[in-house]
């Protein structure tokens, strides 16, 4: 085991996929010469050189747009986009392209793409710089999504990422970079498509998304005090979506909380609520909770951002209520 | 049409009546027939019937709760209909304010919602107040149990207060731990016997309580004490004593006992005891029982001795109530039965328009139901005058309690063989061995002296001694 900080977690993964496959390439602003603006990738564009590691203007359509170019042409580019926001930029590239070719191709040509990009609120970075894109992209067929939780999570799912043959957004959590998680030395691809029960519990069940596992982990211990039980599943991937981890817990359980950072209207939560509802009606003891972003914009404000952030109380509250 | 379900007074001591079990919830619909509710009188439990088709719409009282007689106790009315008036006159007759009850339901429930395309939407159907929340799962759960969630006695935990699946394994704990396995009939006389078959040892196949061990626990008082020591701890009390039992000072032993000790404590007792030669009786007896198929008993000539000493003395088939001495012509006689569960007196009504033979009829028959716990509460009240007699056990005499409202009772001790003075045609007194009986008299000494006691007594001994006369 070592401690390394999340963004480092990510660097390492990016690092190691480089040294094995040198068709992986990088892309984004500040990425090369500046270590990436979360220092993601230090010390690769020293590693790896300008051709393999490049800085771009501020054109997120164009560097999207080429970097699925230069995926249909045989490489594995990795994207990033500075905040998550920026996917609307890019939204053309993303949604009407990379996300459609394999289909629209039958199949002849597909797109071997990451695009990284963080979300998250908590950094007063004002409306336009913290929102969690993930419910959108994840509206889209032809697009996997990613969101990773802690250090050693984001690892393994980055390489899976970047070997994958389809387009992937990938989401980190921009409030996570710095902070420091114990990682094992070597950490195998994860696969998508299989959530994982970061703690196990019997009285209710929270499937949750990037830090909001952490934060669930910390309502769990807090309500592991007062007797009450909490499973808590990371979900890691939104597409492909592990349906059946999830309706075995609330089959277990009988009690659903779904924390997510996207807004609340048209979320992950709501729409994990509605894909697994049928299936769970007659062993639900309690309706499924959901804990998101309020439908507002996100204020610059501390005093005001912070309120709206799906935060441990928040979780531990939206337990309290349905238990 | 909405209308008030009363307390139903079911018997003529019966002023208050409580409330044991409701079987049906609010807006729950009820048939005609349907047990309603189960309510414990003096002497027992009754389970009452709707006597027509409609649908509850407001319990009034709660379980264990007790009410005057003819008090309302619940709304019974069409579904949707405003009962709000009856309900909130219901709770004045209470007593109760409409805020005392938390599931009185609020005053918009019937009123009429516009949308904002001017439709009426009925919102009886989505009112809260009136739906029972059961959670998917604790149906769910329920039903794998074959639990039904209306019979279930329990108090939402879950969202909002809904019943969720926790209440629901509380609930299947409850009863787990109440029920007992029982044979029908072993069921039956313990809830006649008033006995909580939980406390029961069952010694039937899989420890299935039989008829035998409910008997045995009607009659603690007569288990011998083992030899070798008890099973289980042995208790102690604090001065050091070995407890045998302790039991519950409930159910109709507690009943029993409120009434014996109204009674002493209310009504000045006082006590007559004369003997009586019994020969001429039982030669009666002896021929009527040979001339009729049925079997007589000393009691029915006692009985009849009363009931004619009762026509000449109408004070004492009397009762003093409040104000006023009620004197009766119509003889209601109790007799009293040591049933199992405890003492109870069926009252056999008009006795004084029956002869001997009808009069022995029907006491047997209501002596019998009385021993198997079949009374009604009608057979067991309005007696106007009571018999004890425990002559049966050789009892050489004894006082008895007044039972309440009466005036008066009579104890019945053994008849016995004694040497007598007799006088003979001549005027010549010897001693001859007679068969004789004690016959005490208590009467409530606020409305009967000792002299109409004793002239009382007297005539019952005339009768006994020259029975013709019980034949007239």
């Amino acid at each position: 085991m070592k401690t390394l900080t999340y963004a480092q977690a990510v660097c390492e993964a990016l690092d190691e996929e480089m040294a094995k496959d040198d068709k992986v390439v990088l892309l984004g602003e500040d990425v090369a010469f500046l270590g990436g603006n979360f220092k993601t990738s230090v010390g690769l564009y020293e590693k790896y050189g300008d051709l393999r590691v490049k800085d771009t203007p501020i054109s997120e359509a164009g560097f999207t747009g080429l970097a699925i170019g230069m995926a249909l042409t045989g490489l594995r580019p990795v994207v990033e986009l500075m905040f998550s926001d920026f996917l609307l930029v890019a939204a053309d590239q993303v949604i009407n392209q990379a996300a459609k070719i394999r289909y629209m191709s039958g199949g002849q040509a597909n797109v071997p793409m990451v695009i990284r990009t963080p979300i998250g609120a908590g950094r007063s970075s004002a409306a336009q710089h913290s929102q969690s894109m993930q419910a959108m992209v994840s509206h889209f067929p032809g697009l996997k999504v990613v969101v990773p939780s802690n250090a050693a999570e984001v690892k393994g799912l980055l390489k899976t990422a970047i070997r994958d043959n389809d387009p992937v957004i990938f989401f980190e959590h921009k409030m996570e970079y710095n902070k420091k998680f114990e990682i094992p030395d070597i950490v195998e691809p994860i696969p998508f498509g299989k959530a994982r029960i970061a703690r196990e519990g019997k009285d209710i069940t929270i499937v949750a998304t990037s830090s909001l596992v952490m934060k669930s982990e910390e309502a769990a211990e807090k309500l592991e005090k007062e007797g009450i039980s909490v499973e808590v599943i990371d979900l890691r991937t939104i597409v492909p979506f592990d349906k059946e981890t999830v309706i075995n817990s609330v089959k277990k359980t009988g009690k659903l909380v779904i924390a997510d950072e996207s807004y609340e209207r048209c979320g992950v939560a709501a729409e994990i609520a509605a894909e697994i509802f049928d299936e769970v009606f007659y062993y639900l003891d309690a309706p499924i909770g959901r804990v998101s972003t309020p439908n507002v914009p996100l204020p610059f404000s501390p005093a005001l951002e912070f309120p709206i952030i799906p935060s441990v109380d928040r979780i531990y509250n939206k337990i309290k209520e349905l238990i | 049409m909405a209308e008030l379900v009363i307390m139903p007074k079911l018997g003529f001591n019966m002023n208050s009546g409580k409330l044991v079990k409701w079987y049906k919830t609010e807006g729950q619909s009820i048939k005609k027939g349907d047990t309603f509710f189960t309510i414990e009188t003096d002497k027992t439990n009754m389970d009452i019937e709707a006597t027509k088709d409609s649908f509850v719409r407001k319990l009034l009282i709660s379980e264990g709760e007790a009410v005057d007689v003819t008090l309302p106790i619940a709304v019974i009315g069409d579904k949707g209909e405003d009962v709000d008036g009856l309900i909130s006159e219901a709770l004045s007759k209470l007593g109760k304010k409409p805020a005392d009850n938390n599931n009185v339901p609020s005053g918009h429930n019937n009123e009429e919602v516009k949308s904002t395309d001017d439709k009426i939407i009925d919102t009886s159907e989505t009112d809260d107040n009136k739906r029972v929340k059961v959670t998917p799962r604790a149906k769910k759960t329920a039903m794998e149990r074959n639990m039904n969630i209306s019979d279930i006695n329990i108090k939402g935990t879950g969202y909002q207060g809904g019943i969720c699946e926790k209440d629901i394994l509380k609930a299947e704990e409850i009863q787990a731990s109440q029920k007992v396995k029982i044979s029908p009939l072993a069921g039956k006389i313990a809830a006649v016997e008033g006995i909580n078959v939980s406390a029961v040892t069952g010694t039937g196949a899989g420890n299935k309580i039989m008829k035998r061990d409910v008997e045995a626990s009607i009659k603690p008082a007569v288990k011998a004490p083992n030899q070798n020591g008890f099973e289980g701890e042995v208790q102690y009390s604090v001065d050091g004593k070995e407890i045998l039992e302790i039991a519950p000072y409930e159910g109709i032993r507690q009943v029993i006992g409120k009434r014996m000790a109204q009674s002493k404590f209310t009504a000045p007792h006082v006590y007559f005891t004369k003997a009586v030669d019994l020969t001429e009786t039982l030669k009666l007896r002896k021929q009527i029982n040979n001339s009729y198929d049925v079997k007589t008993s000393v009691t029915d000539y006692v009985a009849i001795a009363v009931i004619k000493a009762l026509q000449k003395y109408p004070e004492v088939n009397a009762s003093l109530q409040g104000e006023k001495i009620y004197k009766y012509k119509t003889v209601n006689l109790g007799i009293a039965v040591a049933a199992p569960g405890g003492l109870i007196v069926p009252v056999i009504k008009d006795a004084e328009k029956k002869g001997i033979v009808d009069f022995s009829e029907d006491a047997a028959e209501m002596i019998k139901k009385a021993r198997d716990g079949k009374l009604m509460p009608s057979e067991y009240s309005g007696g106007t005058f009571t018999i004890s007699n425990l002559g049966m056990f050789g009892i050489d005499n004894f006082t008895a309690i007044i039972n309440e409202p009466e005036a008066a009772i009579l104890a019945v001790s053994a008849t016995q063989k004694i040497p007598v003075v007799v006088t003979d045609e001549n005027g010549k007194d010897e001693i001859a061995v007679r068969p004789v009986m004690n016959l005490t008299l208590t009467v409530d000494h606020r409305i009967i002296d000792g002299l109409l006691a004793a002239q009382f007594i007297g005539e019952i001994k005339k009768y006994l001694e020259n029975p013709m006369g019980l034949l007239i």
